[in-house]
């Protein structure tokens, strides 16, 4: 695994990728994949999926490497740009969105001898089926929010919408997601 | 008729609760996604440069073109390309008008 990269590292690296040293942006990439696997893999629909998302969001990376500041750390600039794209993704696939892909991605416990995983699963499934039927916006912030337990501030920085605004559509997706949930429970 | 079961927030929050205990398994899909990655963006310049090359034609062209037209007496004179342009333009025309 590689060590913890100092921002004055990190930048150097950004610099030499911008210039078009394809080495440095691969130890870009090396460094920060699993976050940007650990987002696309909240939205994908697939595995197969799963790898065109985070391909298309480090192809962008590169190509708009030229805009990052040093305004935030590298990692920030890129979680914005993959939570971005994801929120595209959704936008794009939401018809294909009820089919269930061949290659699932899995979810694991951080302990799988943990008595509480079983029930974790099943909120887990129940909890997927029906954020796929809520609008993109929706799925998003309560992925965000509920799921990867990030803070308003934070969504509101990686989305670009304000905190009111994040809040405002927290709270309309969980009433909708409830009446989702009950018409679930109903069938 | 039975009418749906209204779902509190505390439970909302239990189930939301029990589901961040599990997280994306991704690590055999990162296995050697720089490598992949790099291959893909390298194709994708090399394409680009190609075009270029398809290209070089029809800018080779326009090129010679700027150049005829930069050669043509009126344009030599010193007016505004524009004008001068068109006052070329028209001097052509005259003899047929």
């Amino acid at each position: 695994m590689e060590p913890p990269a100092s921002a004055e590292e990190e930048f150097a690296l950004v610099r030499a990728a911008q210039q078009g040293d394809a080495e440095a942006f691969g130890t870009l990439v090396q460094r920060h994949k699993s976050r940007v696997f650990g987002i696309a893999a909240r939205f994908a629909r697939g595995v197969h999926d799963l790898e065109d998302l985070a391909q298309e969001i480090f192809v962008r990376a590169f190509r708009k490497l030229g805009d990052f500041r040093r305004e935030a750390p590298f990692e920030h600039w890129l979680s914005a740009l993959a939570v971005r794209r994801c929120y595209d993704h959704l936008r794009q696939t939401k018809r294909a969105r009820d089919e269930q892909p061949l290659d699932a991605i899995e979810f694991q416990a951080a302990d799988e001898s943990d008595a509480r995983t079983a029930g974790a699963r099943e909120a887990h499934e129940t909890l997927h089926r029906a954020l796929r039927l809520l609008p993109p916006d929706m799925q998003l912030v309560l992925t965000l929010l509920e799921l990867e337990d990030r803070p308003v501030r934070e969504i509101a920085s990686l989305t670009g919408w304000s905190e009111a605004n994040v809040k405002t559509r927290a709270l309309r997706a969980r009433a909708r997601l409830k009446q989702i949930l009950e018409a679930q429970r109903h069938e | 008729m039975n009418e749906p079961q209204p779902i509190s927030d505390a439970e909302l929050d239990q189930l939301f609760g029990a589901a961040r205990l599990l997280r994306p398994e991704t690590a055999r899909a990162e296995l050697a996604f720089e490598t992949r990655l790099l291959a893909r963006l390298r194709e994708e310049e090399s394409s680009i440069g190609l075009w270029g090359w398809r290209l070089a034609p029809w800018f080779a062209g326009a090129v010679a073109a700027l150049a005829l037209l930069a050669a043509t007496p009126v344009l030599s004179e010193g007016l505004p390309v524009p004008s001068a342009f068109a006052d070329w333009l028209y001097a052509q025309m005259l003899p047929v008008v």
